[in-house]
């Protein structure tokens, strides 16, 4: 019940924002953190509550850009379409590769998935005839539903993050759930989960299917937002900033998804004004949170509340 | 009830388990002791799955469950405690117990996701069994804090409301008095007495000669790997085997730790 109250002010606040944000640039950035938080919500399914590391995600989020994109551009198919397609491949991608791979553990995971990104992103640099190699290709469409078309930045604000919400709903439902348990229960101790009765093979792999399939989605999002994609964006860099963004949010919390996206998909805007020094404010303000918050925003934001609680309500105990 | 024949398991040249062959009646205690290294924990991992068993069969409730997976094992009514005490310190006490009820529970992801009547009724459900079992286990803590901060015999009580709760035929229990004070293993032999009487057979793995010969309707003398006596605790205990082999060993050391 709790988390329908949180709930209720995030689609406030989101739905809201677009009418306090002017400036088009601002709100294109905020798209950005809201195709981002698609991805950090899946992932910290996997990599928070299963315990499952990738580092290999920005891969599934190309793979989506490029097949939404190719089957747009190539075989004129609806965006639409494209979309579930994305999903569709990706998913069937991250089944195919997770059958051997999710059988390793720890360090020797991340290196697997590691390996994939750098595999797909190598794909995507030298079939030049199909995706035009390293300079990529443009003139992507863009969403519409008949004659409306999502073409300026609020529009697309609103649909990417209405899909976030619905993600959002969908997940913290499942989190709450004998299902969530089960993934947390892997993360605890797969030995014990299994013999408490639970098929963690069985929901590693749905869990990583399943966040393969939303970053491709995501992905295709990126690309009729920008129409224009190159593989670039979707290196181990864009891998790591993933993962980077869900333990800055808070590992074990869907909302500190959200917050990690918006932190680094903002950051460097805001880091702008300081010119060459902003990689070094940067990494200085990830050390700080991870010293002192190694639960992430979503820690600190937990705390805060507490002490708001204790202030106001007499300790029953006392 | 459980029927083990010619069961072995090498690990590389090693032989854990050799050529075992028991049986385990309805409702009934059977302890199974052992120097350590006997093979005991080897034992309980081939029972419940999670190791391959090299030769023979296990007969469970007239199947044979050599080869399954440990969740399918599960869901046939076994569940065992851990030596170490497996709990999941990243979920409450609650949500641990509740997870116990995952083989009993079958929402799918569409139907938790959309929290449709049917998800929501059987979670309810799912909270009230488990709420049962912490009670059944005498777990005197605060369900929706969590259990790292528990002393160690609280959270073996936490691990043993878990396996309750997956409605077990027949519970293992790997040394489930290990590390426990006097009242608390006093508390835990009650309980597993209780357990019988509620209809559950219980097998356990126990270095406490006091509880085992208390509470045991049957024991196994296990010995690198091979049985060496079988029988109820009287006549195990006079066995002069045993008392060579573990007993004596026993004696002799709580004697020289005697001032």
């Amino acid at each position: 019940m709790k988390h329908y109250i949180s709930l209720a002010f995030f689609i406030v606040v989101v739905m809201g924002l677009p009418m306090i944000v002017r400036n088009p640039y601002y709100v294109g950035t905020l798209v950005f953190v809201g195709i981002y938080s698609l991805i950090t919500i899946s992932l910290s399914l996997l990599l928070g509550y299963a315990g499952q590391i990738s580092l290999g995600h920005a891969a599934f989020y190309g793979i989506g850009a490029y097949t939404s994109g190719l089957l747009a551009t190539r075989c004129h198919l609806s965006p639409w379409i494209g979309l579930v397609c994305a999903a569709v491949v990706a998913g069937v991608l991250a089944y195919s590769i997770g059958r051997p791979v999710l059988k390793l553990r720890g360090h020797y995971l991340a290196m697997a998935t590691l390996g994939f990104g750098e595999i797909v992103y190598i794909f995507l640099n030298s079939t030049v005839e199909l995706t035009g190699g390293p300079s990529g290709f443009g003139q992507i469409p863009r969403f519409a539903v008949g004659a409306f078309s999502f073409k300026n930045d609020t529009r697309f604000y609103y649909l990417v993050w209405v899909t976030v919400i619905i993600l959002l709903v969908l997940v913290l439902n499942v989190i709450n759930s004998r299902i969530g348990r089960a993934l947390r229960s892997i993360h605890g101790s797969e030995t014990a989960a299994n013999t408490m009765g639970v098929n963690t093979a069985s929901y590693k792999m749905q869990v990583f299917v399943f966040s393969a399939a939303v970053s491709s989605i995501a992905g295709a999002y990126y690309a009729h937002y920008v129409t224009f994609v190159s593989p670039a964006t979707f290196d181990a860099n864009t891998s790591i900033l993933l993962v980077t963004m869900v333990i800055i949010g808070g590992m074990s919390n869907v909302w500190g998804a959200i917050l990690g996206a918006l932190l680094l998909g903002t950051l460097p805007e805001y880091l702008r004004t300081f010119g060459d020094y902003d990689i070094l404010i940067y990494g200085a303000i990830m050390l700080i949170i991870m010293m002192f918050a190694p639960e992430g925003l979503a820690g600190i934001a937990a705390a805060v509340k507490r002490k708001f609680e204790g202030t106001l309500v007499p300790r029953a105990a006392a | 009830m459980l029927e083990v024949n010619g069961l072995s398991k090498e690990f590389g040249g090693v032989i854990a388990v050799n050529d075992l062959s028991f049986r385990v009646v309805e409702r009934q205690i059977k302890s199974i002791i052992g120097p350590n290294g006997a093979g005991k924990t080897t034992l309980f991992n081939l029972l419940t799955g999670l190791a391959p068993c090299t030769r023979g069969n296990i007969t469970f409730l007239g199947k044979n469950i050599c080869g399954l997976k440990p969740h399918v094992i599960a869901e046939l009514g076994m569940s065992r405690s851990f030596q170490n005490v497996e709990i999941f310190d990243n979920m409450s006490i609650l949500e641990n117990v509740m997870l116990g009820r995952h083989c009993r529970t079958g929402c799918g992801v569409l139907n938790v996701a959309l929290r449709r009547k049917r998800a929501v009724e059987e979670e309810r459900k799912i909270r009230e069994e488990a709420l049962r079992q912490i009670e059944t286990v005498g777990l005197d803590a605060d369900p929706d804090a969590s259990p790292a901060s528990l002393p160690f015999g609280k959270r073996r009580l936490v691990e043993f409301a878990r396996a309750l709760a997956t409605s077990p035929k027949l519970l293992l229990l790997d040394e489930p008095v290990s590390g426990l004070n006097i009242r608390e293993t006093e508390q835990v032999a009650e309980l597993i007495r209780r357990l019988r009487s509620s209809g559950i057979t219980v097998m356990l793995v126990e270095h406490d000669m006091s509880v085992v010969m208390e509470i045991s309707d049957d024991v196994l003398v296990m010995d690198y790997g091979t049985k060496i006596a079988e029988g109820k605790p009287r006549d195990v205990q006079r066995n002069e085997e045993v008392i060579a082999r573990y007993l004596g060993q026993s004696r002799s050391n709580a004697e020289s730790t005697k001032p």
